[in-house]
């Protein structure tokens, strides 16, 4: 097993006054992936969310791959955020075409046009969805936009991939084509995956380390 | 009468008298300076209060819709008082100029715009921030983006502010002073050809005045189906 990628030191997240996340410790090996598993409401957004730094820590730090990476208010510095890709539970595409939503990340990481265009296509003809490229990004079905998201994510060829709920809206196909393109990520580019999941057995031979969550806390290691 | 007026009217405006079009191009380009540099500064402002997390939000955001209902003539009064030659700024001698009425409605404007947008970005989507954070921007960026998906919002608050002050009156009164030629607007031009008994022309400014902010409506809603289809 490698070294850890992600470390929480005594970590509390507070939302509206209410106490959601309070871990004392908890770290993720790098190049593999690792289950984040729990009932609805257990608090694994609220950890995927301070992971990356998107989320006021109330108190503690988050190190990535060795270096502070977050602690109080969020955001977490952009160069350290940008190793990071994230497929949110309910995904946010922006209006205009698939391909525009693909190739944003690239944008602001000051990637030419056409090879921002060349790359997005890449990645949809990889995840077998190259015809949706110039479709309105805001008419595709709730599995299509999980895809894009997966693919708006890949593009950008993270060090470390955070998927919350990511199959929960696909199809039994669609779920085995993306868990096997997940495995290549972490094979082929030793990407660090943080995957939520509450469904049993979700990426099972894929996982090596489960995480489980019971009202914001470790339930166990 | 009011028949007769808009006859008298239609045919003042299809001859294009400059007694009716004059007024009308004063209330125009002062409207639009206005609105654009209110804009230019109450939409940054917008974005900050409407994303920022700061000491004394709640109370700025109180003070901004406070400022929604402020009266013409209070705006027009303060303006006055600070031009007027014995004023601390007396020396710049904009009193009863276009520049003085764009500076009165640019104080009108501001907090229509400012608070429109502050409200439309702070009910917006917060999936949207997180997803632009997520894919690595800044900060700047997040909040242009934010700007960005509520387009439609802006453009309204943008034009709510145009329509209050195209339609006010008391600041151009005040500071503009009515001058004809040079400061005499739709609204101050209906109060004077009224007060002579000058119906038709009166009347003419009205149906210019309305014509004028539906156009601008029927473009904002228009943009506005157009942003939603494409969003």
């Amino acid at each position: 097993m490698s070294g850890p990628f992600l470390k929480f030191e005594d970590v509390q997240v507070v939302r509206g006054g209410v106490t959601v996340l309070d871990v004392a410790a908890l770290s993720a090996p790098a190049g593999e992936l690792t289950l984040i598993t729990g009932e609805n409401g257990a608090g694994k957004t609220s950890l995927m969310l301070a992971a990356g730094g998107l989320l006021d820590l109330a108190r503690g730090r988050i190190s990535l791959f060795g270096e502070s990476f977050h602690e109080g208010r969020a955001p977490a510095p952009k160069r350290l955020r940008r190793r990071i890709a994230f497929v949110f539970q309910d995904p946010y595409l922006f209006g205009g075409s698939v391909r525009s939503n693909l190739t944003y990340g690239l944008k602001i990481r000051g990637t030419d046009r056409s090879t921002r265009r060349e790359l997005a296509d890449k990645m949809l003809a990889g995840l077998g969805i190259a015809e949706l490229a110039g479709r309105p990004a805001n008419d595709l079905s709730g599995g299509e936009r999980k895809l894009v998201a997966l693919a708006r994510a890949l593009v950008l060829e993270p060090k470390v991939l955070y998927l919350d709920e990511l199959t929960a809206s696909l199809d039994d196909e669609a779920r085995v084509k993306v868990l096997e393109l997940i495995g290549a990520q972490i094979a082929e580019r030793g990407t660090s995956v943080l995957m939520a999941t509450h469904l049993e057995g979700e990426a099972e031979g894929l996982a090596t380390k489960e995480i489980k969550l019971r009202g914001g806390r470790l339930a166990e290691g | 009468m009011i028949l007769e007026g808009i006859r008298e009217a239609i045919r003042l405006l299809t001859s294009f008298d400059p007694e009716a079009w004059g007024p009308v191009g004063v209330s125009v380009t002062v409207a639009l300076s206005s609105t654009l540099i209110a804009s230019l500064l109450a939409l940054p402002f917008g974005l900050l209060v409407g994303l920022g997390r700061f000491r004394g939000k709640r109370a700025l955001v109180i003070v901004l819709n406070t400022l929604l209902a402020l009266p013409t003539v209070l705006v027009g009064l303060v303006i006055y008082a600070l031009l007027t030659r014995r004023g601390p700024l007396g020396s710049w001698d904009m009193l009863y100029t276009p520049a003085a009425m764009v500076v009165g409605q640019v104080i009108l404007a501001f907090p229509i715009v400012a608070a429109f947008c502050a409200a439309a970005v702070e009910r917006s989507d917060p999936r949207v921030r997180q997803t632009v954070l997520g894919l690595g921007a800044g900060r700047l960026r997040a909040a242009l983006v934010v700007a960005a998906e509520n387009r439609a919002a802006l453009v309204a608050a943008v034009a709510a502010g145009f329509g209050r002050v195209f339609a006010e009156v008391g600041i151009s009164m005040m500071v503009g002073g009515n001058i004809h030629g040079y400061t005499r607007n739709i609204t101050t031009g209906i109060a004077f050809e009224t007060g002579k008994g000058e119906f038709a022309l009166g009347v003419a400014l009205g149906i210019v005045l309305l014509t004028v902010a539906l156009a601008v409506n029927l473009a904002v809603g228009f943009w506005q189906s157009r942003a939603g289809s494409q969003s």
